[in-house]
């Protein structure tokens, strides 16, 4: 598909190589892990260096580096700028992450709070969204990774999803969160370099003058500031990104696995880092048009540019900047969603007498199962990866209000949390269907609110906050 | 209403020296954490 395809033997050699490089780093960071503390939480003690890097890396996703270009592409200057707002989810969790750590110091995953703050029925609710939404993003990383690195390269796409999830699910089980936080900081730069490198070249060979001129001409509603579907895209993206941040355990096992104080500033100069990103990357499409560029799928568009303007070395750029997005979420996703099965799936129902021991084996175990899972998921190669995801906004963004008054209003109930649960969902998946993909988020957020607040209004319950700290809350 | 040249100039100027500081400020944290002993 590209001018300047990597060959089979450069893309196989570049992926053994980070493999190997991953999971040796793994290894040396998880040979002291002794306890589920250590494996799932890194010992509770993440610095700022660190926390601040894997709160952004894990929010650059493949689609953080091909659907931002695409968007551009098809949306203009919303779609990009729309994309770069999914920084608010970051910015907004910041303060979040600090009540988390004061109000659960010893907790371990966010099924932990839901259950503890709403009880049983919205904690069930409350797994369906988040092991729902953990598996989509699991399948959509996995099979974009197969589609990606089979269009980047000569590789088949089996051989690019297998490959990802190996290495992931490796270096994950070797060294838990420690090397998940370790190889995002590294991966973060990658990342970053490789971006800023492909923007420079684009602005130094084509310049923002030329494209402008001919945006101008040829395509100038991709420059409108009154572009209504790229706006009603960008209201929708923000309150989707903030349900994916919210609910998800892949943030609160990070806000549990900070050291004390670090949350707030960590993810705040996560998400200002993290901000400006979609908007380079977005750039480069619009550049598609002063070089000729006609690509046969949108979503090719930042890949054909980064080639045509870097030749081969564009190519090795953009293989390593994509294989470093996509293993920085999935590990996060793997690590996170193994604590979610193992705390509150094996030790909350099946053995709640599960010592630390027993609790990183089973740990270890889960990593391999949703590796194995995700793996079969994946086999059959869907196109509509961007459907998939975009279904589950649907559900993430019923859970932000219930999640926002549990921490910080003790007059809503568990009752109505679930309610707002329940009927947001069913909202957003009903316009869904009947109006489109680009309100599903935002419905299912505001229904969610209007029951929180019916539920204030009519049955003010009085939660107590002291119960989290309650003997029978805390994690021995 | 659509973007002229110096403000689609000024985004994405901003935007991309914004995206070239992040890394150096990384290291930076991580030197001043390395240092202090504080990375775990």
């Amino acid at each position: 598909m590209l001018e300047a395809q990597l060959d089979w033997g450069l893309a196989i050699a570049i992926l053994i190589g980070f493999g190997v490089l991953w999971v040796a780093f793994g290894w040396y960071l998880g040979r002291d892990n002794r306890s589920i503390d250590d494996y799932a939480l890194a010992g509770r003690n993440v610095g700022f260096a660190f926390a601040t890097a894997t709160a952004m890396a894990t929010w650059i996703t493949s689609n953080t580096t091909l659907v931002a270009p695409q968007l551009a592409y098809q949306f203009g200057i919303w779609g990009m700028v729309g994309y770069s707002m999914a920084a608010l989810g970051l910015i907004l969790f910041a303060p979040m992450a600090q009540r988390i750590k004061s109000l659960m110091p010893h907790g371990f995953t966010s099924g932990d709070f839901i259950r503890t703050r709403y009880g049983k029925s919205a904690w069930a609710m409350f797994m369906v969204i988040s092991v729902f939404y953990a598996m989509g993003w699991l399948v959509s990383l996995g099979m974009a990774g197969g589609i990606l690195l089979s269009s980047l390269s000569d590789l088949d796409y089996h051989t690019g999803m297998s490959a990802i999830l190996i290495i992931c699910v490796l270096y994950t089980l070797l060294g838990g969160l420690k090397a998940v936080i370790a190889t995002d900081f590294v991966q973060s730069i990658l990342i970053l370099t490789g971006v800023v490198i492909i923007a420079w070249v684009c602005i130094d060979k084509v310049g923002i003058d030329q494209i402008h001129s001919q945006v101008s001409d040829f395509q100038p509603e991709l420059l409108n500031l009154a572009f209504p579907a790229a706006i009603m895209f960008l209201f929708n993206n923000i309150f989707f990104g903030i349900g994916e941040i919210f609910h998800s355990n892949v943030w609160w096992s990070r806000a549990f696995a900070f050291k004390t104080g670090v949350g707030k500033r960590a993810f705040l100069l996560g998400g200002l880092l993290w901000l400006p990103i979609p908007i380079v990357t977005g750039f480069v499409a619009l550049a598609a048009l002063s070089l000729g560029i006609i690509p046969p799928s949108a979503d090719m568009v930042g890949p054909l540019v980064a080639a045509k303007l870097l030749g081969s070395i564009g190519a090795i750029f953009v293989f390593i900047v994509v294989f470093s997005a996509l293993a920085s979420s999935m590990d996060s996703l793997l690590a996170a969603t193994s604590d979610l099965i193992t705390q509150d799936g094996y030790k909350r129902l099946i053995n709640p007498r599960a010592d630390s021991d027993k609790l990183l084996k089973v740990s270890k175990r889960v990593v391999i199962g949703l590796g194995v899972l995700t793996w079969l998921l994946c086999l059959p190669k869907v196109a509509t990866l961007g459907a998939l995801l975009n279904f589950t906004g649907a559900f993430v963004a019923s859970a932000i209000f219930p999640i926002v008054f549990g921490l910080y209003q003790p007059r809503l109930t568990g009752n109505f949390a679930t309610a707002a649960m329940a009927l947001g969902t069913v909202t957003g998946l009903v316009l869904y269907f009947v109006i489109g993909f680009y309100v599903a988020a935002i419905s299912a957020c505001l229904m969610s609110l209007a029951i929180c607040l019916l539920g204030l209004w009519l049955a003010p319950g009085k939660f107590d906050w002291q119960t989290f700290k309650e003997p029978d809350n805390v994690p021995e | 209403m659509y973007l002229s040249e110096t403000m689609l100039t000024l985004l994405v100027l901003v935007a991309c020296a914004g995206a070239a500081l992040a890394p150096i400020i990384l290291l930076l944290l991580y030197k001043r954490d390395l240092k202090d002993k504080s990375l775990w």
